[in-house]
């Protein structure tokens, strides 16, 4: 397969990470902030089982703390937001690193370690 | 009432205006939405810049959704330059988070009469590349464009250079909460030779990295408020949207000239504010 061919490939497969990924973020923030601006209280508050998390998560990652505080409906909308990069790098590591040219993974393999260490470890 | 309809309406029009605006000129549209929050709604610095950070995410996923259609954005040159801008990222967001509000507002407007001055000077220049100094071996590329009906090659010179200066396009960018495509675009223009229209798309794919990153460290230390980010995704969204479907029938001159006097304006302001002085 030639580099071409394999460069259109990533970037069908980006196109398609950022149309889902943005589609359903914006759905679900339009959702909440429909459901904070008229209180429809079923869909702005936490679920139930989301409390359960919320007290076992006394000594997590900063991070998931804050973002467990935030009403549901906006979480799962700010993930598929943030999902888009994380795809994204994931899928630009694994074709640099089955093409040809596998110089261009040594510079995508570092971001993909450096978002891990944000996400789960400590920055 | 949680979230307030006038207060949800004045947030989703600066908003869009912000993305309206960052989509017609290749910026973030972070610019806007920083000081018009801490300015307009007095929302605190780093809120704004937490704030900002989600809306210039959508702005640029939105945009590149465009560019990379129209095949202009090099994904190589795209991870170079990422490897140096999230570090940078990280540092510039861990700074803004150390250092006084005041300090972050005297930078912010030096930034905005910055890019002011660098709009000015790129209204006034005009682009010529040529296919013959394409060196075959360097990490080269080529672009469909449509005013001369031609496919452009061209080749990347400076690569170490422009990774060093894409790293502290990350600081600033972390620091300020904007985008940074006033900054990444000049980078890869006049430093690694890259044309015009490509280095706006790569940079629209670039920010929307940085600006993850940065909503990220942002986020780990609380800074997120969902009445103030809801408006400002949806608004940015939609600026995002109607700015490339207007923008062959806007007068990009004209356009330019009034955002260059909004951002001299905005820079006095924050200038003024940063110094703790008031505008009489």
């Amino acid at each position: 397969m030639s580099e071409d061919y394999n460069m259109r490939k990533l970037e069908n497969a980006i196109l398609n990470v950022i149309k889902v990924g943005l589609s359903l973020a914006i759905i679900f923030v339009i959702s909440w902030s429909v459901s904070a601006i008229y209180e429809l209280n079923y869909i702005r508050f936490d679920f139930q089982y989301f409390n359960l998390i919320k007290e076992s998560c006394n000594s997590c990652h900063p991070l998931f703390q804050n973002i467990i505080n935030i009403p549901i409906i906006f979480t799962i909308g700010l993930w598929f937001l943030f999902l888009i990069p994380i795809i994204r790098i994931i899928l630009v590591t694994l074709t640099f690193c089955f093409s040809e040219k596998k110089i261009y993974a040594l510079y995508s393999v570092p971001i993909l370690i450096i978002f891990i260490i944000v996400i789960v470890g400590g920055i | 009432m949680v979230l307030e309809t006038v207060y949800f309406l004045s947030v989703l029009i600066l908003s869009s205006f912000a993305g309206l605006i960052g989509s017609l000129l290749g910026l973030g549209g972070g610019f806007i939405i920083v000081p018009g929050l801490n300015l307009l709604f007095d929302i605190p610095i780093h809120l704004a810049i937490a704030t900002s950070f989600l809306g210039v995410l959508v702005t640029s996923n939105s945009s590149s959704l465009i560019y990379i259609k129209n095949r202009m954005t090099n994904i190589r040159l795209a991870s170079m330059l990422e490897s140096g801008a999230i570090v940078g990222t990280i540092i510039g967001a861990s700074i803004s988070l150390a250092i006084d509000k005041n300090l972050i507002s005297i930078i912010f407007s030096i930034a905005l009469f910055y890019t002011a001055y660098s709009m000015n000077k790129k209204k006034n220049r005009v682009e010529h590349y040529n296919n013959k100094s394409v060196s075959k071996t360097e990490l080269n590329g080529k672009y469909f464009e449509i005013s001369q009906n031609k496919t452009i090659e061209y080749s990347i010179k400076n690569i170490k250079k422009g990774i060093s200066f894409s790293f502290f396009g990350g600081i600033f960018s972390g620091l300020l909460g904007i985008g940074g495509g006033a900054i990444f675009v000049p980078i890869m223009n006049k430093i690694m030779g890259v044309p015009l229209k490509v280095s706006i798309a790569t940079s629209s794919f670039i920010i929307g990295m940085t600006s993850f990153i940065g909503a990220l460290v942002f986020l780990k230390y609380g800074f997120f408020d969902p009445v103030l980010a809801a408006p400002t995704i949806i608004g940015m969204f939609i600026g995002a949207q109607i700015g490339p479907r207007i923008n062959q029938y806007i007068k990009k001159d004209l356009l330019l000239k009034i955002f260059i006097g909004v951002l001299i304006y905005i820079a006095i302001r924050m200038l003024l504010n940063g110094l703790q002085l008031k505008l009489i």
